[in-house]
């Protein structure tokens, strides 16, 4: 390694070129198939760090336990030795290395697996940015590398402390990079290079698919799935990132809320990808009782997925997929679940999930489930293929089905059950209590499946109280715009959310000692943990909307207090 | 004088109570799972007796039984394989682990699965009469078993009728479960079948339905009345034969597969002297000079439950029960599945070239001790250990085998963990206990 104080007088000499504020997006190559920038990412550090969640991660055990494993106190020693070169605070050196401006690149790299890299940040200033190479060159110090290739400034700017990583320092820049020739090129890209673009906060990914491809680094998606619900979520997204040209993330932050956007382009939907991008027609959309915990929207065309069944999932499946028509063929009375039974229904189905209302128990059982009802939309022409009494006669004979199965077995049946509830045909069933019963009910009386047909939908659910919960919602509720349908939309309530999960603590404590084998109190500490990272967060919306141009996935995260 | 009086007793105790690290080891490993480094140095600064004492003393239950005790209803509300993890995970967290190993035995003599069973809750409370009852009088257990609901639904006891006797637990009775073949006939079977008839399943529990027992006269093992079940337990509770068979069958679990006649014939006399008090009998196993000698230390192949939990326990590692479950599956143990009505064979039947295979991964898993693998973390005991490359790797062996290697296999070894990469002495783990002798015990 060079002298510093005769490295620092070249820095200082080529700090006064003319690359001052040149953007650092020009350091990266343009061909390279993926670059990612990072603006203003102490920012999103103090937010972070400045928030009631990491305060509670920070006291926790797990965090303790954590810091001591040895990559922890590894990671924390070189912090140390950077924080030491510039005299400041962790958290402070943090934010002077790459808390400004950071760009990072990957290429390729014939006969190498490991890729070129390049990464430049942007210091607060000329001399601060010396210092970094400084610590860059105590930390290459550490890692085995070739001594002889080590090189001092030999009017280029480029050194290196072991000829594996190479740095050069362009104005208040710092260049790394683990290729001469790259940095070189960076150097001159960013000397000739015009005054930087004021750059948006946050973090920035781009990826040349096409380029990604080439390189072999890019994986195709799977050609058929082991199960209905992996197609259903992610046969379209899979085909549309094999055939697009670029993908994009962009990370963003405002006090209370974080947003991730991942926009893969062109969207060119195919032949394999129509069922999975249907077209819809507006509709009313459903009303959801105020305290619901989640809902996912699924807009797909089931009736050709269903007629596609046979591509789409894994050979091995082939009999299960027999044994599921055969019984469908049953509980609809013989009618064809592909062309009798989907085709009554539209595009669009939905999952709720909520509480249930257990005050007819007299005490709740001791691991409180929500309820989950499925909503499918009635179709006026799939009214005459399925009329409301075919399906509660079907959901009849699944009951009955059931029943025999679990006497088969020596375990308990259900009671059935119809009534008129809103002026709409409810089927239900429930466990009925032993004689003198006393305590918690168990687990088993977590479910009253149950059944509803209104004009517009069918409500098929694990547990009747959330069914009627619905029912009156819709009943309750104003006349409602048509709007077309989200494509994919998964949405949690997260208070909600925390208020099942503490009434089930007992039971995620239980479960966490058998899976962690955890003493109580650890288990416990765990927990209590993870409901206080949760009682920090408002609500968390995944969602994935097809547009020209691109397919965009989103994931907001909302907060209560500042992030 | 010592040999005069070995050869009166074979089960006379050891003449001194020093116990060095071999012995303590070896003694941890039959009374429990694994030999903590911690642990060791106990019982070589207390002494055999006091070692014994602690070993075998499971009243009151520890703290970390009573907890897991607490949850397993909830547990039980879920799968069997549920069970199974919060069984796993009280043997790798207990301080008491005879209990759990007590248990496991049992558990594999009154071999009941749930592949036919399918009731978690009834697994659960099987297992729990096990942790309860095992490590007491056989009598009360055996009286139990034969009402447990599992053991109703896995054996057709429900079939079991006045009027329609259905023979199968009464036969496994005789057979497996007390007496051992050669000690009754077919007429006492047919016999004690109808005197078992009444019992059914009620929910989880079992109930005895006095209209559905036949109370007429039968003869049992030569005893004549209107026998009912708890008659048919103590015939066969008290009789000479069932002494013999379980002595034999504790000795061959927690000594020597194969134990000689006349340390059977002595453990036949201890255990029918205590009312077949397992703990009883292990007492005295544990503190005889047969029990320590060169014939008995590592005479036995750990099972998947011993060699995954024993080598989890003796690393400090912090490991995923559920994990621990799936790995003893992949070596031929999956817990409350065994088989047949007769258990796991056990021994030499644990090894194959796929259940090898599947003990060196799991090797290599808990030295790798990455995040979400069957080992979290951990091993910080290796920090406790002195010495560098060859030498260290020679402790760590001696430490975790109970023996020493020779220097070639030492240098063998060497040579492997550094051509890995990685860290050194978590790779020399790895390395050990992928080795056969890891899998005595």
């Amino acid at each position: 390694m060079g002298s510093f104080f005769a490295v620092s007088s070249v820095v200082v000499a080529l700090s006064t070129l003319s690359t001052e504020s040149a953007p650092l997006s020009a350091a990266l190559p343009p061909d390279a198939p993926l670059t990612a920038a990072w603006t203003d990412a102490a920012g999103m550090l103090d937010a972070f760090l400045e928030s009631a969640s990491w305060a509670t991660i920070e006291r926790s055990p797990a965090y303790a336990e954590r810091m001591k494993r040895k990559d922890m106190r590894d990671l924390q020693g070189a912090i140390k030795i950077v924080a030491g070169l510039l005299k400041a605070s962790p958290r402070d050196a943090f934010a002077q290395a790459l808390g400004r401006e950071v760009a990072v690149a990957a290429l390729p790299r014939e006969g190498k697996d490991e890729p070129a890299l390049i990464l430049a940040t942007r210091a607060p200033s000329a001399e601060l940015a010396e210092t970094l190479a400084q610590a860059v060159e105590t930390l290459a110090a550490f890692t085995p590398g070739d001594v002889d290739a080590q090189e001092d400034d030999d009017g280029d700017g480029i050194r290196s402390a072991n000829g594996r990583e190479f740095h050069a320092v362009v104005g208040d820049a710092l260049l790394v990079a683990n290729d001469r020739a790259l940095l070189v090129g960076a150097i001159e890209r960013m000397r000739s290079a015009g005054a930087p673009d004021a750059a948006p906060a946050g973090l920035r990914v781009r990826a040349d698919v096409g380029a990604l491809r080439t390189a072999g680094l890019w994986k195709p998606s799977p050609t058929s799935y082991d199960n209905a619900v992996g197609a259903l979520l992610a046969h379209g997204i899979g085909k549309t990132l094999d055939g697009a040209a670029s993908l994009a993330l962009d990370v963003t932050h405002t006090q209370r809320a974080v947003q991730l956007r991942v926009r893969a382009s062109p969207f060119e939907p195919s032949d394999e990808t129509t069922w999975f991008f249907p077209t819809t027609a507006a509709d009313a959309p459903l009303v959801l009782p105020t305290d619901t915990i989640a809902q996912l929207t699924l807009t797909r065309d089931f009736t050709q997925f269903y007629a596609l069944r046979e591509a789409l999932l894994d050979p091995t499946l082939k009999g299960n997929i027999v044994e599921f028509d055969s019984i469908m063929g049953v509980l609809f009375a013989g009618r064809s679940f592909g062309d009798e039974v989907l085709p009554a229904f539209g595009h669009d189905a939905m999952l709720i999930v909520g509480p249930q209302d257990f005050s007819a128990l007299g005490t709740p059982p001791e691991v409180r489930y929500p309820g989950f009802t499925l909503a499918l939309r009635r179709t006026e022409d799939g009214k005459s293929l399925l009329k409301a009494n075919d399906l509660l006669t079907a959901f009849q004979t699944t009951l009955g089905v059931v029943n025999a199965d679990r006497g088969q077995k020596g375990l308990e049946s259900m009671l059935q059950n119809t009534e008129r509830v809103h002026g709409v045909d409810v089927v239900s069933a429930r466990f009925m209590l032993d004689e003198g019963a006393t305590g918690a009910p168990d687990v088993r009386f977590n479910a009253e499946p149950a059944l509803a047909v209104t004009p517009s939908h069918v409500f098929v659910s694990s547990a009747r109280s959330h069914l009627l919960a619905l029912l009156a919602a819709q009943r309750d509720a104003e006349a409602r715009t048509p709007t077309p349908p989200p494509h994919s939309r998964f949405h949690v309530d997260v208070p909600h959310l925390v208020t099942l999960l503490a009434a089930n603590e007992d039971s995620l404590v239980a479960n966490r000692m058998v899976e962690h084998a955890e003493d109580k109190s650890t288990a416990q500490a765990a927990v209590r943990l993870f409901l206080e990272l949760l009682r920090g967060l408002d609500d968390v919306d995944l969602a994935l909307e097809p547009a020209q141009g691109g397919l965009t996935l989103s994931l907001d995260v909302r907060t209560l207090g500042a992030l | 004088m010592s040999s005069l009086r070995q050869r009166s007793d074979p089960l006379a105790p050891r003449g001194s109570d020093d116990v060095d690290e071999r012995a303590a080891a070896h003694l941890l490993r039959r009374a429990g799972f694994g030999h903590r480094r911690d642990e060791i140095r106990l019982a070589v600064e207390h002494g055999l007796a006091a070692t014994v004492d602690r070993l075998t003393t499971l009243d009151p239950p520890c703290a970390t039984v009573r907890e897991f005790d607490d949850v397993l209803d909830t547990i039980a509300a879920g799968e069997t394989d549920a069970v199974v993890a919060w069984w796993v995970a009280r043997m790798l967290r207990t301080e008491q682990p005879l209990r759990e190993k007590l248990a496991l035995f049992w558990h594999g003599h009154f071999a009941t699965s749930d592949a036919k069973v399918q009731n978690a809750r009834l697994m659960a409370t099987q297992l729990r009469t096990f942790l309860d009852l095992g490590s007491g009088s056989f009598e009360p257990l055996l009286a139990a078993i034969t009402r447990d609901a599992a053991m109703l639904t896995w054996l057709d006891g429900e079939a079991n009728r006045k009027g329609h006797p259905n023979e199968n637990y009464a036969r496994e009775v005789f057979e497996l479960f007390t007496l051992g073949i050669g000690h009754y006939d077919e007429h006492d079977v047919r016999e004690a079948a109808r005197a078992l008839t009444g019992f059914r399943r009620a929910g989880g529990r079992t109930e005895f339905v006095l209209a559905m027992h036949d109370d007429g006269e039968k003869t049992v093992l030569g005893r004549r009345g209107s026998l009912r079940a708890d008659d048919v337990v103590t015939l066969c509770a008290r009789h000479r034969a069932t002494a013999r068979r379980l002595a034999t069958r504790l000795l061959q679990a927690f000594a020597h597969p194969a134990p000689p006649s006349d340390v059977v014939d002595a453990a036949t006399d201890v255990f029918a002297a205590a009312d077949l008090d397992s703990l009883a009998l292990l007492r005295v196993v544990f503190r005889s000079e047969w029990f320590h000698s060169n014939a008995v230390v590592h005479a036995r192949i750990a099972s998947p439950a011993e060699f995954v939990v024993g080598h989890v326990r003796s690393l400090h590692a912090r490991a995923d029960a559920a994990a621990c479950v799936a790995a003893m599956r992949d070596m031929g143990q999956w817990l409350l599945r065994p088989p047949t009505v007769k258990g796991w064979d056990g021994e030499a039947a644990w090894l194959n070239a796929a259940t090898f295979v599947a003990r060196a991964d799991l090797a290599l898993r808990i030295a790798r001790g990455a995040d979400g693998e069957l080992v979290r973390g951990g091993l910080e005991v290796l920090d406790q250990l002195q010495g560098d490359g060859e030498t260290a790797i020679a402790t760590i062996a001696s430490w975790l085998l109970g023996t020493s290697l020779p220097n070639p296999v030492i240098h063998e070894i060497a040579k492997t963990v550094a051509a890995r990469g990685g860290d050194a002495r978590a790779g020399a783990v790895g390395a050990i206990l992928a080795l056969p002798e890891a899998s005595l015990v």
